[in-house]
């Protein structure tokens, strides 16, 4: 299989690289595509607690890069969509240095040839494990906050993607808040659009489920799928499937997909 | 409480796009003096291998373009031909 590998990144930290991670590979995968799913924040590890599945992780990317098992062995299947989604959990007790880029290559390498997607949550900061995650993806999703610290780092990231070959898909605006965007009072993603030289990839709205969710051990976008901030997710992973997609128009979400209108010329 | 916001409020995020302009033009600038002048003198040297130029009156700079991308650009005066031997 000749999968691709795609990093989601940001630059500034806690803007919700994990949260997207965990969602939209979660949504990739209900799409039918196997997806591998790499946490490449080593020393910290996240993505196995937004997933629920921390009790489930037994080996990690350390024990594969210095050969103590198999890649195949290391992984997690998730047992929500047992087919078609798996976790390559990080190390705890190593530090970010402690993986050599090539070995980090040559598990990318790997993971591509056993999955359609493989997505790595990268670490906050433009350091080792910013660049290890980054160097060997064929695409990259770049996250932001509607907040000028955030957007400044996005623009900076972005120039370090495009020096390592790195083809940029665009920018999801997460924690919209629509109330503050209508007073003036927050950047839109129209604006951000105007500053940032990226395609935009999509709008996640501000919404206190996603604590909810993270408290109960699952992905948003299983506990919710229809709540607005689920169908953001799944409509990002559309995107980054086909990157004419135009999201649906429902009734019910009329508001929030309004959000998307200029994303069709009508803004 | 919108409306009025939007008549009466400070609108923060012109605040935030104008301070983001000015900063991402800042922060493109990502050429520093040594490098260009060490590209300079690398690409001087292939120009000459296929013209006479003028070396000392060459220059190379950088300029921010409307939509906040840098151009870089050189001028190189060239004499003629590069003389055979
Ligand atoms: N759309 C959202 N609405 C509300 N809260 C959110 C949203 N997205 C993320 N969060 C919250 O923001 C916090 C940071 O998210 P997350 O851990 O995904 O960020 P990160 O970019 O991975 O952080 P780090 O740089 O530390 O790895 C979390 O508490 C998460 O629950
Ligand atoms: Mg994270």
């Amino acid at each position: 299989m000749a999968g691709q590998c795609i990093v989601v990144t940001s630059g500034k930290g806690g803007v919700g690289k994990t949260t997207i991670t965990a969602n939209v590979g979660y949504a990739l995968a209900s799409l039918g595509k196997k997806v591998l799913l790499i946490d490449g924040d080593i020393g910290l590890k996240n993505l196995d607690s937004v997933l629920g599945l921390e009790r489930r992780v037994v080996y990690d990317l350390f024990d594969v890069i210095t050969n103590r098992i198999e890649l195949e062995d290391a992984l997690v299947k998730d047992k929500r969509l047992p087919d078609n989604l798996f976790l390559l959990a990080a190390s705890q007790s190593h530090f970010k240095e402690d993986v050599p880029e090539e070995k980090f290559s040559e598990v990318v390498e790997e993971a591509k040839e056993l999955f359609e997607y493989v997505l790595v949550d990268s670490p906050a900061g433009i350091e080792h494990g910013f660049r290890i995650s980054s160097r060997f993806a064929d695409r990259a999703v770049v996250v932001t906050v509607p907040e000028v610290p955030s957007i400044r780092d996005v623009d900076r990231v972005v120039g370090l993607l495009e020096n390592y070959r790195v083809s940029v898909d665009g920018v999801v605006v997460n924690r919209l808040n629509q109330t503050l965007v209508r007073q003036g009072n927050m950047l839109s993603p129209q604006d951000i659009l105007d500053l940032l030289e990226i395609p935009l990839l999509g709008v996640v709205p501000e919404d206190t489920l996603i604590v909810q969710a993270v408290n109960q051990g699952d992905p948003l976008i299983y506990k919710y799928p229809n709540s607005a901030v689920g169908r953001a997710y799944t409509n990002i992973a559309h995107k980054l499937l086909d990157p004419e997609y135009v999201p649906q128009e429902t009734k019910k979400s009329r508001g929030f997909w309004s959000l998307f209108g200029f994303l069709r010329g009508e803004g | 409480m919108s409306w009025f916001s939007d008549l009466f409020g400070r609108h923060t995020k012109n605040d935030a796009k104008q301070r983001l302009e000015v900063m991402l033009i800042h922060d493109r600038g990502i050429f520093d003096n040594a490098d260009l002048e060490q590209m300079e003198k690398e690409i001087l040297a292939v120009v000459k291998r296929y013209a006479d130029i003028e070396t000392g009156a060459a220059e190379i700079c950088t300029d921010k373009l409307d939509n906040g991308r840098l151009l870089l650009s050189i001028r190189v005066p060239v004499r003629g031909q590069k003389s055979r031997r």
